[in-house]
């Protein structure tokens, strides 16, 4: 299966374990969507997400832009985009 | 639990009704409530000060039995604009309710003397309020012990367009404040000084109980996931990003930065933070009190100052310290005023009182006179009955170039984020449906703000691609989850909401939870066209298209038309903002 490769940006609260709050991630191509990327960084235990952008019963937590722009939970990511993670709050 | 209640203040008469079972079903609970009861109730080109207004007070399916949802919700047609209106309040008095047996109250009618509600669970009845009239919000709180309470002050009762309502505001937890829209003045024409209520049994032990595992899940959530990241409570933190994305508001709009931000951001209220309170159910106690430090106002204490109350009474009022506008906050709530209309007014008229479009004294930085004209506003004397009408109409009197420089959206003064640097935010004002609002889509977290989080610009602010569908989808999902009525702080999901709903017994997945907001602000739209609203009122403020003396930063008209002809399309709207028959069709609006 051929696999794409994005980049993920974490902004508050989320982290990786790593600390690092930039990386790269490679994903079979049918499996793109944003929802599966979620899915994917959960199971991941090397990068180790906190706190969770999915809970155990597969409802989002966090929200996503694909290369500045605002993305669905149903969109899907293509090889060399840049995704930023975040979590949306209703008003400020 | 879901009970109506329905009090017609002209007749005394009060009756009790279920929610209908397909009503909830499209419609849900609080924002979707007031919209389908506004919709189908007020007759049309209705006086919003006149007894065939309506006064809503609604809660959500998950109210008293969730965490982080015991809000209420207030609504009518506004006297400030002319709009659908909907502002919401935190605190205790919206469990209550629920657990009182009720998800609503509809009033109308007005009465002949002042009178409060008073609600035991099934013993409702209108009592007095002669003992109530003129006092302010805190002491109609304490003279009615043993009951929550909605309450309004003076400014309420001398009908300031901006009136708000204020619940909780003496009592153990949090205070809660509907603020927006003039919704006070809506109650003081009604002459219905407070509601005041108690439960005898708790109507909803027996769903809790059901839902227990769940809720002990949601409470961990918060706790472990959520509080953590929100910082000392509330919305303090926006200081920061909106001074580091320099759209903070200075001198009515003038300047979106200053340099004394670091002594009103999180980090200087932490330091004379001296307790915090929570609303029902709920970990997160974001209600900060607080002591003014050294300075103007020095030891003054306040309670649940929010990032609003700090840009629009301070910042933009031209202060550089907090005793100012701890001592605003608390005239507003006692009073009865929202912080960020009576803000956006005092600094308008700073700046006629500079120009010299009128004869005052008041001027940016001048905190003993701005709190002068605070009380004169609520009790409408002199200036202050002027700028009781709100900065639109306070601006079309004054003329001579002052609506350059009113800012408003529909009549409605528009909260701390400056839109030059974040234009999602310009369509996100224009498209609110109560008017000059940042809650229908707080975009600018999903643009200028994250660039702050992320320490480099990943997201262009000043370019119009994409933001249309940002504004139109947060907008739906907003509407959705205020219909539960979700914490805006907490930062549920929709997916998480789905969940929460699924335990209670209404199923439905994410899309059509999200549709169903979308119906929502679809009904809005089409009650603010049938009132007469057309595409010109879908405009930021004038300000706005001038270049900010700070950055030059200004919003392209040629820009925002085409911003907000792709957000008209999205929405299958005509080209003056109509619904067309399609999408009226799509949702299921009849």
């Amino acid at each position: 299966m051929p696999l794409i490769s994005i980049t993920i940006n974490l902004a508050p609260p989320f982290k990786a374990g790593s600390e690092a709050q930039s990386f790269t991630m490679k994903i079979p191509e049918a499996e793109a969507g944003l929802r599966q990327l979620a899915e994917r960084m959960m199971k991941d235990r090397s990068i180790s997400i906190q706190p969770a952008v999915m809970d155990e019963s597969g409802a989002l937590i966090a929200s996503f832009l694909i290369n500045g722009k605002h993305a669905g939970p149903n969109q899907s990511v293509q090889h060399g985009d840049n995704v930023i993670i975040y979590k949306r709050i209703g008003g400020g | 639990m879901n009970k109506i209640l329905r009090v017609n203040l002209t007749s005394g008469k009060i009756t009790t009704e279920e929610l209908p079972a397909e009503v909830q079903k499209n419609y849900l609970g609080g924002k979707g409530l007031v919209a389908y009861y506004l919709y189908h109730e007020l007759p049309p080109q209705c006086d919003p000060l006149g007894p065939e207004n309506k006064l809503l007070v609604f809660c959500g399916p998950l109210t008293g039995i969730m965490p982080g949802h015991d809000r209420y919700v207030i609504g009518a047609k506004s006297p400030l604009t002319g709009t659908f209106s909907d502002s919401y309040g935190g605190g205790w008095f919206a469990a209550t309710m629920r657990k009182a047996g009720y998800i609503g109250i509809i009033v109308d009618g007005s009465a002949e003397k002042p009178v409060y509600l008073k609600i035991e669970g099934a013993n409702v009845t209108l009592e007095d309020a002669k003992h109530l009239s003129g006092k302010e919000t805190s002491a109609v709180d304490q003279a009615l012990p043993g009951y929550r309470v909605l309450a309004i002050g003076p400014a309420g009762e001398n009908l300031v367009k901006y009136a708000c309502v204020v619940s909780n505001p003496a009592k153990n937890g949090r205070p809660g404040v509907a603020g927006r829209g003039g919704l006070g003045a809506v109650m003081g024409s009604k002459k219905l000084k407070a509601i005041a209520v108690k439960y005898t049994e708790d109507a909803t032990a027996a769903l809790a109980k059901e839902v227990d595992d769940l809720k002990k899940e949601v409470m961990r959530h918060l706790r472990e996931e959520v509080v953590p990241g929100m910082g000392i409570g509330g919305n303090l933190g926006a200081v920061d990003y909106s001074s580091k994305a320099k759209v903070l508001p200075v001198n009515n709009f003038q300047r979106g930065f200053t340099p004394a931000y670091t002594k009103l951001n999180e980090a200087a209220i932490e330091k004379v933070m001296t307790g915090n309170h929570s609303c029902h159910l709920c970990p997160a106690a974001c209600g900060v009190e607080l002591k003014a430090p050294a300075g103007l106002f020095s030891g003054t204490m306040t309670d649940r100052l929010e990032y609003e109350t700090v840009a629009m009474g301070g910042s933009n009022c031209g202060h550089e310290e907090l005793g100012p506008i701890v001592e605003f906050n608390n005239l507003c709530n006692e009073l009865g005023l929202d912080t960020i209309s009576t803000g956006s007014c005092v600094a308008f008229a700073m700046e006629c009182a500079e120009k010299g479009l009128i004869d005052d004294q008041i001027r940016f930085g001048a905190a003993q006179a701005q709190m002068e004209l605070v009380k004169m506003i609520a009790s409408r004397k002199g200036l202050g009955d002027l700028l009781a009408e709100g900065v639109s109409a306070a601006a079309k009197k004054i003329g001579a170039g002052a609506e350059e420089f009113a800012v408003h959206v529909k009549g409605m003064e528009i909260p701390g984020y400056d839109p030059r640097g974040s234009i999602s935010m310009g369509l996100s004002y224009g498209t609110a449906d109560r008017g000059g609002c940042h809650m229908r889509a707080w975009s600018i977290a999903s643009e200028a703000f994250l660039n702050v989080d992320l320490g480099e610009e990943k997201v262009n602010p000043f370019s119009t691609e994409g933001k249309a569908q940002l504004v139109k989808d947060l907008q739906d999902s907003n509407a959705a989850l205020w219909s539960l009525i979700v914490c805006d702080n907490l930062g549920f999901s929709v997916d998480y909401a789905v969940k929460m709903l699924d335990a209670v017994g209404i199923k439905l997945d994410a899309a059509e939870f999200v549709k169903i907001g979308e119906r929502i602000y679809n009904l809005a739209q089409l009650y603010n066209r049938r009132e007469g609203l057309t595409r010109k009122d879908d405009y930021p403020p004038l300000r706005f298209y001038q270049a900010r003396e700070d950055t030059g930063w200004s919003i392209n008209k040629e820009d925002y038309e085409t911003m907000l002809n792709e957000y008209y399309q999205l929405r299958q709207w005509d080209h003056e903002g109509n619904p067309t028959d399609n999408i009226l069709k799509e949702l299921n609006i009849k």
